[in-house]
């Protein structure tokens, strides 16, 4: 089957979909009306959002809704590919069993946090609820499609009984999947897909490595241990970058292109804005010319997520009633262009 | 049996402290489904979460201690009449299950370690083999040196690159020396002073050291020794669990009974609550009831409760049909292929039943295509000796060959052989294309039985538009008769009389402006619609009768396969020749039999099924006093 009949019908939703992907522009809005259109242009009635809460509950049921709707039009590796990438949001329910496990979080209040995946459902909740520890928990995971990262989550919380180890254990399994499944594409059909997620990889690595050096203050070995090994621009670079001593000899380390537009950052949540303007430019890119190909899912996934959250920090700050200037900073308003930090 | 039993929505009221004895007398009287939800208007509150939740913990509880301590499958049914669980009891319950489940899991987790024990010491000896190739003094790992630090360890396959990554970084080299499955076992060598910056990566990537034991610095044979030892002390410890599990087994045996019959008696309940809701001390429970066992669950409810309860029943409304559960009782001769029907999926309440014509139609069926004396004889003889859990399908295996048989008969075939017996009727190779009539015919009539059972059943459902102007209603009907009709006489006379066209046009004409009125669309769309859906419909009646074909064709097929086998018989001597006859029989018996029962099934399903049953229904299942109530 050519890549033309196999991928016409994704292509097709997907530009259906993208009607409703409009960015919200990196200002604050002036009005209520302003903003109940723009969530009603996403696809959020306001009538039926009454707290942040309930905004960020239908956010991610439009998420999965439109994420089942993409995996029914793929086949075969790419399905894979996709369903993989939706698990992001069943990491959320996860997150939340643990913690509920070794928190002091009610089975009750643990519940009220789960985001419904619908068909895609890969975790058995009623019957992980029911587990008397984390320990067992985690065995029962074993049984289901994330047999793997809870392996891996199994060992982590053995050796260290804490609930960051098995978080990141986590995130780093799904991570190094995700880079799987996209190399278990075939040749032609991962270049792009290889592309976002190399941009999308070197933001969370960057991020994650200035926080575990950081704020945690882990040593170079272990952080680069958590990292993820793929990233376009760092993933070869990344045992260099631990090395850095400070935030600044860290930003001093990266690549060109890189060092040039953070040059001057002093906060993660900068250069978290900066890699994230970075990764969009890319997503939006390649929505345009990915033309039949599995990562015009993915990148439009990802965009669609990062409409949906810009759309709840709007949404947030009209009910806090915070400053524009909080709401621009938020929204990474002026942050796009090289060298803006640069003092 | 024609249709699901009549049933009754069915609310009880009854005071809070009394529900788990009424829902023990429903559990006796095996004729009452809840009906989960709460009702619009009537008491808000969900009543006996509470309990639901203990229920569930503690069968969940009970579940692992009877899986850990080989108890499944013990249970004692409970004797009449049965004891009412109240929340006090599986509390109290639930605590006992509890403290068991606290002994058996450190029985458990010490099996555990006593596993990952003997996993280690398969490592070990497998690892002892694989060490000498590292060339290291094992003493000089264990006592360590001033300016070196060696670990030995495990961690996960697909880790070993990075973490080789990782440890190069503050100057550690990393060797696999065994790699099994999924774990590799490495070496770690490094200057000391790195040794916190080691740890944390080491934590990081999940690294278990190699517990060498303090005996682990002599030669490999005596480590071997020494190896060996230590298992058999482990399989001594390992006979010691189990005997200490035995006897746990033995003392929480009666413990574990008496709870799984306390649960078994507290599932009715449990399972109840979803259809409660309270006020105050009221709970009011919805269930549905078949009509003629309404008396005798309100005598079960009065005498568990002497008379306080209240009892309302009514016929459900029609906009709740779809919910209605449908009950079905069948002869004990119908069972096995009620089976088959449900395989295709649950009738609807009000849907006519269709497993009395799935009966009659496959048994028949199964015979024309299947008919010899000496055969059918053989599937009887085979469905009496059906043993255990095949009794059921004795009905079913018993009156396929009686049909076999008779038909055997109408033929005038034993075993192969057409001249022992003379035929009722007629040889079927000798007039294929009466036959073939035949065939056609009895699918003629099957379409036209199976679209009156269609009509009925949306008349059942008020839909009478549908039933009687649509293409698949008795204008459908109507045309397709005449159609045949006409067919059959132009076949026999060579002439159609003045009415049969009159017919068909009045009823095309009727099933097409319904297909337009029902049509909502632009002028051009609508009338292509029309059309082709009419059209798809009409061809669908022609194509099903035309499938019955092939009832004709297996028959002929059978007479053919038949002659093949006394053809070849006939070519050996004697000995060969009966061998060959037997074999060839048994052969035809085997592979041709089951070929026939699955094509009279997809007959049954494909055209018979599909025309006019619905099988989306939800099955009645009461509450009962058993493992899940």
């Amino acid at each position: 089957m050519t890549r033309l009949r196999r991928y016409a019908y994704l292509h097709a939703r997907v530009s259906a979909l993208t009607q409703r992907c409009r960015m919200p522009g990196p200002q604050a809005v002036d009005s209520a009306d302003e903003l109940r259109a723009l969530l009603a242009g996403a696809g959020l009635e306001t009538g039926e959002i009454g707290s942040p809460a309930t905004l960020e509950r239908r956010a991610l049921q439009i998420l999965v809704f439109e994420g089942s709707v993409l995996v029914r039009s793929l086949t075969g590796v790419a399905r894979a590919l996709l369903r993989h990438w939706l698990r992001r949001y069943e990491l959320m329910n996860m997150k939340a069993l643990l913690r509920s496990k070794l928190g002091s979080k009610t089975r009750a209040h643990a519940s009220g946090w789960f985001v419904d995946m619908g068909a895609l459902t890969g975790l058995p909740l009623d019957d992980l609820i029911h587990a008397d520890d984390l320990q067992e928990l985690l065995r029962r995971l074993e049984s289901t499609p994330y047999s793997a990262m809870a392996a891996h989550a199994s060992r982590s919380f053995a050796e260290r009984h804490d609930l960051f180890s098995v978080e990141a254990s986590l995130e780093r399994a799904y991570y190094v999947e995700l880079a799987r499944r996209v190399n278990a594409l075939s040749t032609g059909e991962r270049v792009y897909s290889k592309r976002f997620l190399g941009v999308l990889l070197d933001q969370v690595n960057l991020v994650w490595l200035l926080r575990l050096r950081f704020s945690y203050g882990l040593e170079p070995p272990q952080t680069f241990f958590i990292l993820s090994p793929m990233g376009s621009t760092l993933g070869d670079r990344l045992l260099r970058l631990v090395r850095g001593e400070s935030f600044s000899d860290v930003i001093n380390r990266l690549p060109h292109p890189l060092q040039a537009g953070l040059a001057g950052a002093t906060s993660i949540e900068q250069v978290e804005t900066y890699m994230e303007a970075r990764t969009t430019e890319v997503a939006e890119r390649l929505l345009r010319t990915a033309t039949f190909d599995p990562a015009r899912a993915l990148v439009y996934l990802y965009l669609r997520e990062l409409q949906l959250r810009r759309l709840y920090t709007l949404f947030k700050a009209q009910q806090l009633r915070l400053s524009a200037a909080i709401v621009d900073e938020a929204l990474g308003h002026g942050s796009s262009g090289p060298g803006e930090y640069a003092r | 049996m024609l249709t699901p039993l009549p049933i009754k929505s069915v609310r009880l009221y009854l005071l809070d402290q009394d529900g788990p004895a009424a829902a023990l007398a429903l559990g006796e009287s095996e004729s009452f489904a809840p009906r989960p939800g709460v009702e619009e208007g009537r008491l808000p509150h969900h009543s006996g979460v509470e309990y639901q939740n203990i229920y569930h913990r503690a069968s969940q509880r009970l579940e692992r201690v009877r899986l850990f301590l080989q108890l499944a499958g013990t249970g004692v049914a409970p004797s009449r009449p049965a004891q009412v669980v109240e929340l006090d009891d599986l509390r109290r319950v639930d605590a006992a299950l509890s403290e068991v489940w606290l002994e058996c899991a450190a029985l458990e987790q010490e099996q555990r370690v006593l596993e990952d024990e003997h996993r280690t010491l398969e490592q070990l000896r497998r690892a002892l083999a694989e060490l000498g190739t590292l060339n290291i003094d094992l003493g000089i790992v264990q006592e360590g040196l001033r300016f070196l630090d060696i670990r030995i360890g495990s961690v996960a396959s697909e880790d070993v690159a990075r973490l080789r990554q990782a440890v190069g970084l503050i100057g550690y080299t990393l060797t696999v020396f065994l790699t099994s499955g999924e774990i590799s076992h490495i070496a770690l060598a490094g200057l000391t002073g790195a040794e916190p910056a080691l740890a944390g990566v080491l934590d990081a990537a999940s690294f278990r050291a190699i517990e060498l034991p303090a005996e682990f610095r002599d030669t490999p044979h005596e480590l071997s020794e020494q190896l060996a030892r230590r298992e058999l002390r482990l399989q001594q410890r390992q006979r010691e669990l189990a005997k200490r599990i035995d006897e746990g087994a033995q003392r929480f045996r009666s413990e574990v009974l008496s709870a799984a019959d306390v649960l078994r008696r507290a599932a009715v309940f449990a399972r109840l609550s979803d259809a409660l809701s309270r006020s105050e001390a009221l709970i009011c429970a919805r269930g549905w009831v078949p009509a003629d066992r309404l008396e005798a669950v309100r005598s079960a409810l009065n005498a568990r409760l002497g008379g306080r309860v209240v009892l309302e029943a009514r016929d459900p409304r029609p906009e709740e049909r779809s919910q209605v559960p449908s009950a079905l009782r069948y002869p004990r001769l119908l069972r096995a292929f009620a089976a088959l029907v449900r395989s295709y999926g649950v009738p609807r309440y009000g849907e006519m039943d269709p497993t009395w014509l799935f009966a009659l139609t496959f048994v028949l069926m199964f015979g024309m295509m299947f008919g010899d004396v000496g055969q059918g004889a053989l599937i009887v003889l085979g469905g009496t000796l059906l043993k255990g859990r095949w009794t059921r399908a004795r009905p079913f295996v018993v009156g396929a060959g009686i049909s076999s048989l008779a038909f055997g008969w109408v033929y005038g075939s034993v075993f192969g052989f057409e001249g022992v017996l003379h035929p009722l009727w007629m040889s079927p190779l000798s007039d294929p294309v009466r036959m073939l009539a035949v065939a056609l015919a009895w699918g003629v009539g099957f379409i036209l039985a199976v679209g009156v059972i269609r009509v009925r059943n949306r008349v059942t459902e008020r839909r009478f538009r549908e039933a009687f102007l649509g293409a698949e209603g008795v204008a459908g009907l109507v045309l397709f008769s005449s159609l045949v009709y006409g067919a059959w006489r132009w076949i026999e006379y060579s002439a159609v009389p003045v009415a049969a066209p009159a017919v068909m046009g009045s009823a095309l004409v009727v099933i097409l402006a319904e297909a337009w009125s029902r049509t909502s669309a632009p002028v051009f769309e609508r009338a292509l619609v029309t059309v082709l859906e009419t059209f798809e419909t009409l061809v669908g009646y022609l194509t099903n009768s035309l499938s019955f074909l092939r009832v004709a064709a297996f028959s002929l097929n059978h007479v053919a396969l038949a002659i093949a086998v006394l053809t070849l018989a006939q070519m050996m001597e004697p000995a060969g020749h009966l061998l060959t006859v037997v074999l060839g029989n048994l052969f035809i018996l085997l592979v041709e039999g089951a070929i026939v029962a699955i094509q009279v099934l997809r007959l049954e399903y494909y055209e018979g099924f599909s025309r006019f049953y619905a099988g989306d229904g939800i099955e009645f299942k009461p509450l009962t006093l058993s493992a899940d109530g």
